[in-house]
């Protein structure tokens, strides 16, 4: 069963999770992890997949639907492809996790590098093969996979300190 | 898994999915962004932004600190390394020009005394603020040195090897006491001792001793070493007579000498290891240049000769 809103440790989990997508959000900004190949690790998607795993599908496809709009108005001033894709793939994500599948590091890692990928490389389709964008392999290749194996580095670590969050909050809420 | 799909929320989760659609898929047709509130967003953000990018250009700066510093001192040690080299190259040509002056000088001095057997020395201690002058060559008896072997320079004598050692010896100068080279007034003819005391040698000066009473050597006069005995060699200019005085018996006199050749700056030497002691110049230009007044030769001088010493 997820935990509301209404709690105040549930509300102060929340904040948590807002609070570290944000810092996380500025340290991929900011450019503190050195580029490889002109990659960086997208940390917002993964921390809203995570939550999404942790949290179940609804509240993880919220978070991720913030998340999107968050990166993306700071990024390029529109409302588009990445609240989408956070959208759905959260939710199912979710789903998947209370349905068939259990919550630990295998399946976040599994779940998370899927997600990652499609989501990358749903970006690559539309915007960049469709769009008509010359090289567009070369850029598949050099951009949208080194950023993937970036950000998929990622999981494991973030995935314990989500956990953390969750198991603290909610050991503190029963 | 059926239930995910059929409550209230999954109801707005779709219309809000759709509701993004139909946003993107509206700015893709019109091709232009659509309007968000992305200024507001950005002024709440961009001091967050600005905060991190200055404390990652903080940590940019300490790992470029660090590495520069590396790179810095592993710089530093190569351009040691080099300037050690290059001080070594340095040391090593003033070497070379050293003795390229010294060969010079035997050259110069070989030129006019053919029957000189000389070395090249360089001064490498002095005498420690002694009066009488003594210092210490770099070369020894694995160079051919031997005890009272006279050491002179092109400007005139400088004394005698007092002590040898294998590869480094001590010379006695004209200022000290224990000198006593014959020398003469190549103006008079008068012959004495080269030899110095102490009262003089703190001035800089020695004497010619043990002068006739009636001696005609004046201020001005050179005066040379004489050969006699056949330990020094003969025709090496010793100093300028100063002034004459008589000798503290009264019986002889003595002239105060200003040496030719300045103790003070010493640095090369030439040793002579062999000469004749029957040749003398072969020409007098050593003597009669030192002497533009009169350009009388010393006695005892002949033709030609060979070093046999």
């Amino acid at each position: 069963m997820e935990q509301g809103f209404s709690t105040r440790t549930g509300l102060f989990k929340w904040l948590w999770y807002c609070g570290l997508g944000f810092l996380f959000f500025l340290i991929q900004s900011a450019g503190f992890l050195p580029a490889i190949y002109g990659a960086r690790p997208n940390f917002l998607l993964v921390w809203a997949l995570l939550a999404a795993i942790c949290e179940g599908p609804f509240k993880g496809a919220y978070f991720g639907l913030g998340c999107g709009i968050f990166f993306d108005i700071i990024h390029m001033g529109t409302a588009g492809y990445f609240p989408l894709a956070m959208v759905i793939f959260c939710f199912f994500t979710g789903v998947l996790i209370r349905t068939v599948m259990r919550n630990n590091l295998a399946t976040a890692l599994l779940l998370g590098t899927a997600a990652t990928v499609l989501i990358k490389f749903f970006e690559w389709v539309l915007f960049v093969w469709l769009a008509g964008i010359d090289r567009t392999a070369f850029s598949l290749w050099s951009r949208t996979l080194p950023s993937i194996l970036y950000t998929v580095l990622f999981i494991a670590p973030l995935y314990w300190l989500v956990v953390w969050i969750k198991t603290r909050y909610d050991r503190l809420s029963d | 898994m059926k239930e995910f799909f059929k409550g209230r929320a999954f109801k707005i989760l779709v219309a809000i999915v759709v509701v993004i659609a139909g946003l993107l898929i509206g700015s893709a047709a019109s091709g232009r962004n659509l309007p968000l509130p992305s200024d507001w967003l950005g002024n709440l953000t961009s001091p967050f932004q600005n905060f991190a990018s200055a404390l990652k250009g903080g940590f940019s700066g300490l790992g470029v600190y660090f590495s520069d510093k590396t790179a810095t001192a592993a710089e530093n040690e190569a351009l040691k390394a080099q300037v050690a080299q290059l001080q070594q190259q340095l040391a090593d040509y003033d070497e070379l020009k050293r003795e390229n002056d010294q060969l010079r000088q035997i050259v110069g001095i070989t030129e006019q005394r053919p029957e000189l057997k000389m070395t090249g020395a360089t001064v490498i201690s002095g005498d420690g603020g002694e009066y009488y002058g003594t210092f210490t060559i770099n070369k020894g008896s694995k160079d051919g040195i031997k005890e009272k072997d006279a050491v002179v320079t092109t400007a005139g004598v400088v004394g005698y090897v007092s002590e040898v050692s294998y590869n480094h010896s001590k010379v006695t100068t004209l200022l000290s006491p224990d000198c006593n080279i014959g020398g003469y007034d190549i103006v008079s003819g008068d012959f004495g001792v080269l030899t110095g005391d102490s009262a003089l040698a703190a001035q800089g000066l020695f004497k010619l001793a043990y002068l006739p009473k009636g001696s005609l050597i004046a201020v001005g006069n050179i005066v040379v070493t004489s050969g006699l005995g056949g330990i020094f060699p003969q025709g090496f200019v010793a100093g300028v007579v100063q002034r004459v005085v008589a000798d503290d018996q009264g019986l002889a006199m003595d002239a105060v000498l200003t040496p030719s050749a300045d103790f003070s700056k010493l640095k090369d030497v030439l040793v002579v290891v062999g000469f004749n002691p029957e040749a003398g110049p072969t020409n007098s230009s050593v003597t009669a240049s030192q002497n533009p007044v009169s350009g009388q030769t010393s006695p005892g001088q002949t033709s030609s000769g060979t070093a046999s010493r």
